[in-house]
């Protein structure tokens, strides 16, 4: 199956989820428990399309957690044990969401920058660091 | 000498530049009188050292341990280490919290995570030791403070005891937008949270799964708050979920004598009913249900068709 096939598929699954919510005649409902979260946020009778927003949502970070590097089966994993409010508020932001790394890096990066701009006024004849340095006259 | 100087001015700007002007002010930090005592130590965390990208895995492990599990912060990359952000995301760490039936608690202000850490609680704090336009994000556990010297203690990278000064740790704190989180077992409270906040972190055990620790979270929290609806209702729908219906039963009752004119205990007290085979009057209480709803009912004609119709 190539790349194409795997989009097709995807989409073809939205469509059919979304066409079946949508299908329903409005006011017909599914029977069931509220849950605990509608009784916190008061959206007890919230509607289909919220319901399908938060299921598009869920499977949009799926989808990206993926992507990510995480095996398919444990980013489901991972979206189920959130709240529908919190899948909402990282949903679209995992590539610049801040994700806790080794602090160690930064005097790395902050070594990297302090050469540059010490390589810059050297280059400018400000600074007389590196000897590999032509300087300007 | 005139290159030492030229040298130096270069380095004041950087340094001018990197820090941002108006962070150089000395940092200062306000307690209120808070009641809090002078110092505290958490005891019974243990420590792993947090290495390379690991800080989040490490961090969870470590409150993880001091609740009673015995994890290690490779048993946790799985479920926290997000490998193209080579990173955790602090979504991952209540997650991955709640999937060990841990109530993940955040807290919010200063003077509350110092409170947590009174109570006996180790705190989960998010850092960007690094700078606005040059972040570095960082997990460590907040494990103490001494309010005479001004300083929290820390779990971080491979330091056991690190003190920071409170000033500091407040500003990398800040840049990680004030984010920290409290791990507990199900039937521990936070120090600090209200009901509906602790409510919803067992609401994730549901989420997550963990009906039996959701449901031993509720009766902790209805037991302190006796009057919270949310908690009766979820207690209610932890037991459903295990199966036992009578439970269940009994705590949408309770929710129902708290608050009669809510449809949505009526409506899962109408589940619980039929799924206890008391037919008649589980088609009374969808009944009820409908009857009390404002805006949409939808949903409690649904579950009135539903057990009519069986």
């Amino acid at each position: 199956m190539n790349l194409s096939h795997v989009w097709f598929k995807l989409v073809a699954v939205h469509l059919a989820a979304m066409l079946f919510i949508l299908s329903c005649p409005p006011g017909v409902a599914f029977a069931g428990l509220v849950s605990t979260e509608e009784v916190l946020a008061g959206t007890d009778a919230r509607t289909q399309r919220a319901r399908l927003v938060h299921f598009l949502e869920r499977d949009e970070v799926r989808a990206h957690m993926a992507r990510l590097g995480i095996p398919p089966r444990e980013a489901i994993e991972r979206v189920a044990a959130l709240s529908d409010g919190e899948v909402a508020r990282i949903a679209g932001h995992l590539d610049t969401l801040p994700a806790g790394q080794d602090p160690a890096a930064i005097i790395v990066g902050a070594a990297v920058l302090v050469f540059l701009v010490l390589l810059v006024t050297d280059l400018l004849g400000l600074t007389d660091i590196f000897p590999f340095v032509k300087k300007a006259k | 000498m005139i290159h030492g100087g030229r040298l130096l001015l270069a380095a004041a700007a950087v340094a001018l530049v990197a820090t941002g002007c108006s962070t150089l002010a000395r940092p200062r930090i306000e307690l209120p009188r808070l009641g809090l005592p002078p110092r505290a130590e958490v005891t019974g965390v243990p420590f792993f050292p947090q290495e390379d990208d690991y800080c989040g895995p490490a961090a969870l492990a470590m409150v993880l341990g001091w609740s009673g599990l015995s994890v290690t912060p490779e048993g946790l990359v799985g479920q926290a280490f997000t490998p193209g952000r080579e990173g955790t995301f602090p979504s991952d760490i209540v997650g991955a919290a709640r999937r060990h039936g841990r109530l993940a608690v955040l807290v919010t202000t200063l003077p509350d995570v110092l409170r947590e850490l009174s109570a006996g609680h180790p705190v989960i704090v998010f850092q960007n030791l690094g700078l606005s336009w040059l972040p570095r994000w960082h997990f460590a556990v907040a494990v103490g403070y001494d309010l005479g010297r001004g300083e929290l203690s820390l779990y971080s990278r491979r330091e056991r005891g690190r003190r920071v000064a409170l000033g500091t740790f407040d500003r990398t704190w800040a840049r990680g937008n004030r984010w920290a989180v409290v791990v507990l077992p199900p039937h521990v409270l936070p120090a600090t949270a209200e009901d509906r906040t602790v409510v919803a972190a067992a609401a994730g055990l549901e989420r997550a799964g963990r009906f039996a620790d959701a449901a031993t979270a509720y009766v902790t929290i209805a037991d302190r708050w006796p009057d919270s609806y949310p908690a009766l209702i979820g207690l209610g729908n932890a037991r459903y979920a295990l199966g036992d219906f009578d439970a269940a039963d009994d705590a949408y009752r309770r929710a129902i004598a708290g608050r009669p004119h809510e449809p949505a205990a009526w409506n899962n007290l109408a589940h619980a009913l039929a799924r206890r085979g008391r037919r008649e009057e589980a088609v009374e209480a969808a009944r009820t249900a409908v009857s009390l709803a404002w805006g949409d009912a939808g949903r409690y004609e649904a579950t009135l068709q539903e057990l009519s119709r069986e």
